[in-house]
């Protein structure tokens, strides 16, 4: 029996992708008010962004608890008692951390899980995970998928164009790239994930200044091995920048995605996102 | 007056004669103010070259060594801390090559002052990256050169010929800068500089130079010998010496005597009702600073710690001090912008500006200034932003004097400075953030809409005092009668599919109301663009405004 892949819905596959790579996903939820929904079950993008622009409340995310983890496991451990879990920086989400306590009961009933912090989001999970369900197709133990996960996560890079700062400040999740936001000029500050935080990159204050400089990133790093954009509502933008990319990267195919309802939470409309893997 | 013949100048030959020039220079500075050819309210050659006189004879005065060669050092010293906009930056480095030329000098005869103004000429033109003809440059040379053609011993003789060679340069610099030719006018900076010539051959002369007002200079003086005996002979109990000269207009020196009075002891206000001078010695050198700029602007703000400035006082010496908080910092590079106004201050603050300085009455801060706000900063490493093309010479020479590690990044308007700031990365060392910033200028345009001070013509535009200007990229564009008008008209063909964000900073005089009305009708007109509106705060310019 080969190793199965549990992630979390922060990684952004496309769920008929999941289905075919037989990647069980666990979903966040976001919280609108009373109402809490599951992400990719209970409501779509194109749905969420609608409810944010409407809402004039900041909804909240919440991580999947340990039960949600539990029931996960539980359902792959039925076709097999080894599982490698790949999630969210656990600097951003408690989703790893009761993935962690969920494993360890399960530990106890005999089952063997390894939960791995990726220490990145979206593009950069979803690398780690394809790669990891390629292994075990190949017969990998979970000892060899660690090995092959861990070393792919300093070569796994996430960048990301806001349009606005108003939903990363609201969040809270801003880590150190506080101070150097500001709050006098409207600015299009370009993020990116550093050992699991949001680090501060740029600043730009024109949209197109903003895709010039991902596309400058995106092109400048060495030894691309897969490289994606990711967008929240723009998707002509994330067209044109694939394009681009494509355009000047010879024979490089540039994936594409959909950031999901709770990075939008985080991160709000019109999010632009590059992630990008070297190769070793 | 007879004309006697004068071999040699002594230290305090030097001294009267330079104060008579700045006497002089004092007299005549709104005629030079009045030749500026761009029509703009900020940086007035006249009143920054006054300005750097003065800071030059603070330093004489301060000079107990008899010796000409030490105090020329000492007003070299000062010239170029109190070195403000172009010309009195350049003026700066004039009196800097003199007092090289003549170290060690215990007098100065005609060969050596002809040799010195040479000195001052070559100093000069090497401070400029792109000499320009037809500008004090041009003064200077030919004064030197008449200078040294003259000196046969008798210095009032040569000084004589220095004048008339100045004032026949000063006529020729139409020929020379077609600019100055079609507003009709001769170079400011050159003028500026004749006439210290002119009050130093009266003072030679012993001809009246006393300006209106009653003296400042004597002021000064006394000001200095006031202020020292309080230092020598009263133990403060308070903590800092708060020193502040304060222009206005209808100063009330009385009235601010009891206020000051108010903050601690050891008060000293002097004046007239243009000009005070203020020192008192209090807690709270915060709540001096606020009553200044209550009734004026602050042209010089000095606030020292008590025991260290008594210190200062025994020594009587100006060596540069190591710059302040030596612990280790955790940024890598600080930056200095020069700004004026409250919004802009807190804008430039906001995007991460270390220290913001504030531009003084000609929006023209001096050297010292601008070299304070680089020691003020945590780390050995700072950027300058100037934010004007005529704060670019202070700020290079700031860099030069400061023991820190300072790149100047000729940031020529505040959108020019706001991009560059934006551009920094904090975890970048100063090189690499430096060229980030200089190419970040390249990023923005700046229209800039103020009043215009004087009747003139340039680039083929007429102004006529008090119409309303439109300068773009530093290029007068038109006059008319409206701000709205004038951005209006000059936003045309500049916004085009490369710009998307057209952000308006409010100076002082427009209220939130017209800036909004303004912002929707620009949203009107370029739809597709994203309008903001900042509340810059900034005197005389109505609008600035930034396309990107």
């Amino acid at each position: 029996m080969s190793v199965r892949i549990v992630t979390d819905s922060t990684s952004d596959f496309p769920p008929h992708i999941a289905q075919e790579l037989g990647i069980a996903v666990v979903p966040l939820s976001v919280i609108f008010g009373e109402d809490s929904y599951k992400e990719g079950l209970e409501i779509t993008p194109d749905l969420f962004y609608e409810k944010l622009a409407r809402s004039k409340d900041l909804p909240t995310t919440s991580a999947p608890s340990v039960g949600d983890f539990l029931e996960t496991y539980r359902s792959v451990l039925g076709e097999t008692d080894e599982i490698v879990s790949i999630h969210l920086s656990s600097k951003l989400s408690a989703t790893y951390s009761n993935a962690c306590q969920a494993a360890a009961i399960l530990a106890d009933e005999g089952a063997k899980i390894d939960v791995i912090d990726s220490l990145t989001i979206s593009f950069g999970m979803t690398f780690m995970c394809a790669a990891a369900v390629k292994a075990a197709a190949n017969g990998a133990t979970v000892e060899e998928i660690r090995q092959i996960v861990d070393s792919m996560i300093p070569r796994a890079h996430v960048y990301v164009a806001l349009d606005t700062l108003e939903y990363v400040r609201r969040g809270g999740r801003i880590g150190r790239a506080r101070a150097f936001l500001g709050t006098v000029l409207r600015v299009k500050p370009i993020l990116s994930f550093q050992e699991g935080e949001v680090h501060p990159e740029e600043r730009v204050r024109t949209r197109a200044l903003a895709m010039d400089r991902l596309f400058q990133i995106a092109t400048s790093l060495p030894n691309i091995e897969q490289i994606g954009v990711a967008y929240s509502t723009n998707g002509e933008e994330a067209e044109a920048l694939k394009l681009r990319i494509e355009g000047a990267l010879d024979g490089v195919e540039v994936q594409m995605a959909r950031l999901g309802p709770v990075i939008g939470v985080h991160g709000g409309p019109g999010v632009l996102g590059i992630g990008i893997l070297q190769g070793e | 007056m007879t004309d006697t013949a004068t071999r040699s100048l002594t230290g305090a030959d030097l001294r009267e004669m330079f104060r008579a020039a700045t006497y002089w220079l004092e007299q005549n500075k709104e005629q030079v103010n009045a030749i500026n050819v761009f029509p703009v309210p900020d940086g007035d050659t006249g009143t920054n070259m006054h300005l750097t006189m003065r800071s030059t004879m603070e330093e004489a005065d301060r000079c107990a060594d008899p010796n000409a060669g030490a105090m020329l050092a000492s007003m070299s010293h000062g010239a170029l801390m109190g070195a403000r906009g172009n010309s009195g930056v350049i003026l700066s480095q004039i009196i800097r090559g003199i007092a090289r030329a003549t170290e060690g000098a215990t007098d100065v005869d005609s060969p050596a002052l002809a040799a010195g103004l040479q000195a001052g000429s070559d100093t000069a033109y090497k401070a400029v990256t792109k000499p320009s003809e037809g500008t004090i440059l041009t003064v200077i040379k030919d004064s030197a050169a008449a200078a040294r053609a003259s000196a046969n011993g008798d210095v009032n003789a040569m000084m004589t010929a220095v004048v008339d060679a100045a004032r026949e340069s000063v006529a020729r610099t139409p020929d020379l800068l077609p600019v100055l030719k079609e507003a009709g006018v001769v170079d400011a900076g050159g003028q500026g500089l004749c006439v210290i010539l002119e009050g130093m051959l009266r003072h030679l002369r012993g001809e009246p130079v006393e300006e209106a007002g009653g003296g400042e200079g004597h002021v000064e003086q006394e000001w200095l010998r006031v202020v020292e005996q309080r230092h020598s002979t009263e133990a403060s109990p308070y903590g800092y010496c708060a020193e502040v000269l304060i222009e206005g207009h209808d100063l009330d020196d009385d009235a601010l005597r009891e206020r000051v009075l108010e903050f601690g002891d050891s008060v000293i206000v002097v004046g007239d009702e243009r000009l005070i001078r203020m020192h008192v010695h209090t807690d709270d050198p915060g709540a001096v600073l606020s009553l200044g700029t209550r009734v004026g602007s602050l042209v010089q703000v000095k606030i020292d710690n008590i025991n260290r400035q008594a210190e200062r006082f025994v020594e009587m010496h100006h060596e540069r001090g190591v710059p302040p908080g030596a612990a280790a910092p955790e940024a890598l590079i600080s930056s200095v912008a020069v700004a004026s106004g409250d919004g802009l201050a807190n804008l430039f603050r906001d995007v991460g500006c270390t220290q913001v300085v504030s531009g003084g009455p000609t929006m023209n801060p001096s050297t010292r200034d601008i070299l304070d706000a680089v020691d003020a900063c945590p780390t050995n490493h700072v950027v300058v932003l100037p934010n004007d093309k005529n704060i670019i010479l202070a700020a290079n020479q700031a860099a030069e004097a400061s023991q820190k590690s300072v790149v100047v990044v000729p940031s020529r308007s505040v959108p020019q400075g706001v991009a560059a700031l934006l551009a920094v990365n904090p975890e970048d060392g100063l090189e690499e953030n430096a060229q980030a910033m200089r190419d970040a200028l390249g990023s923005v345009r700046t229209i800039e809409i103020t009043r215009a001070v004087r009747t003139t013509s340039i680039g083929g535009v007429e102004v006529a005092e008090g119409q309303i200007i439109a300068v773009v990229d530093d290029q007068l564009k038109l006059a008319t009668e409206t701000p709205e008008d004038a951005l209006d008209r000059a936003l045309d063909g500049l916004v085009g599919d490369t710009t998307s964000l057209i952000t308006l900073y409010h100076g002082a005089d427009t209220t939130a109301d017209q800036a909004t009305a303004t912002a929707e009708r620009l949203r009107e007109r370029f739809s597709g663009h994203e309008v903001e509106v900042v509340n810059g705060g900034q005197p005389h310019y109505l609008y600035i405004v930034s396309l990107e």
